[in-house]
């Protein structure tokens, strides 16, 4: 976990002083940008029991400003010695990407940035099996399927690179950080569809881009 | 821009070398436990005795505490039930008491799973050795905090 943070943290300084904001007068087109996550797609070859299906809408307002909407599926198993829990749900989140990159550098389509994003998750969770050993003997119990929702913020740093003419590629490390969860304390989710993991207060994250950009015009850049 | 393109997938090698990073334990921070403490009916102060012993009714084979020298006492309780029945003996004078509560689950953590809470609602004793018993706080957790106070 210190080690995912201090790398995040590292690119994200290497981004800072790569980049200075550049001025906002600059023209750059406007566009649309449709992406589909494949890192949850890799995660899930890895392991069976995790699934995120996830897509990105983002409108780039210009050189520096992008709006931001994701939204997905997500699902999760996990189980061990003494529980059995899984849950699976849809999430959205809403937020803004700041482009570092200066455009008398980069007039194109690449981007070097921050951003961060409000994320809404709802979502059943179940705990199928509960063991607890003490000296009365074990218990054996579950916890029903429920619904409830969660919401979160995210911090993101990352960066996208033009692999063919409107065709993009490119990653973004997240910082996750939960705000409330209607499960409550007591039955707090293990796992949080379009969040992960909830041990911490803050959990890294991942994505994995490729994207299409519709220009809206072809007017000067 | 070479850089750019160059990173978008290098980050790929990135993930594959910390996937091994993350390790996950339990620090488990202990059962919830009934604390009850002991008091002198006489000057109302806090008491050792000398020699306690506590089993679970039933289960007299397996002791809580064996002839024990304490001022203090936890008590386990059973989730599975919505109250626990105790056998108390004090020097040769055997009590019962019955603790009655609800009990919760409680996430901990990924690595350790649940563990429980309760809330006591009553409890009630026989009175051979035992004086009186009061409910300090009816919030069992795995903190040390009093929850009974027992006069004797």
């Amino acid at each position: 976990m210190k080690k995912i943070c201090a790398l995040f943290f590292s690119l994200t300084s290497v981004i800072s002083w790569a980049g200075t904001f550049q001025s906002d007068t600059t023209k750059t087109e406007k566009a649309l940008i449709f992406g589909f996550d494949i890192a949850g797609l890799a995660i899930n070859a890895l392991n069976n029991d995790i699934t995120c299906y996830e897509g990105c809408i983002s409108y780039r307002m210009n050189h520096k400003y992008y709006g931001v909407v994701e939204a997905g599926y997500g699902s999760y198993d996990y189980s061990q010695y003494n529980y059995t829990y899984s849950n699976n749900g849809y999430f959205a989140r809403i937020g803004i990407d700041l482009n570092m990159l200066k455009p008398e550098k980069d007039p194109g389509n690449n981007y070097v940035g921050v951003g961060l994003r409000y994320g809404l998750s709802i979502f059943n969770q179940e705990t199928s099996s509960l063991t607890y050993e003490n000296y009365w003997g074990e218990y054996y119990g579950t916890i029903p399927d429920s619904k409830g929702s969660a919401h979160f913020l995210e911090f993101v740093g990352g960066v996208k690179a033009e692999l063919f003419r409107n065709v993009l590629i490119g990653w973004s490390l997240r910082l996750k950080l939960l705000l409330s969860s209607s499960f409550g304390d007591d039955n707090r989710p293990v796992n949080i569809p379009g969040m992960s993991e909830t041990d911490g207060g803050i959990n890294p994250g991942i994505s994995y881009y490729i994207a299409w950009q519709i220009p809206f015009n072809s007017r000067s850049k | 821009m070479r850089g750019i393109r160059l990173s978008a997938g290098l980050i790929i090698v990135l993930i594959a070398v910390c996937s091994g990073c993350i390790t996950e334990s339990c620090d488990h921070p202990g059962e919830s436990m009934a604390v009850i403490t002991l008091y002198e009916t006489d000057n109302n102060e806090t008491t050792v005795i000398d020699s306690l012993t506590i089993y679970g009714v039933g289960m007299d084979d397996l002791l809580i505490y064996d002839n024990s020298k304490t001022g203090k006492i936890e008590l386990p309780l059973n989730p599975a039930s919505d109250c626990a029945d105790y056998v108390i003996v004090n020097g040769l004078i055997h009590d019962t008491l019955k603790i009655t509560y609800t009990a919760t689950h409680h996430f901990i953590s990924k690595a350790c799973g649940y563990s429980f809470l309760y809330t006591i609602g009553n409890v009630s004793y026989t009175k051979n050795r035992i004086d009186t018993i009061l409910i300090i706080n009816n919030s069992v957790n795995p903190s040390d905090e009093e929850n009974l106070r027992t006069f004797f």
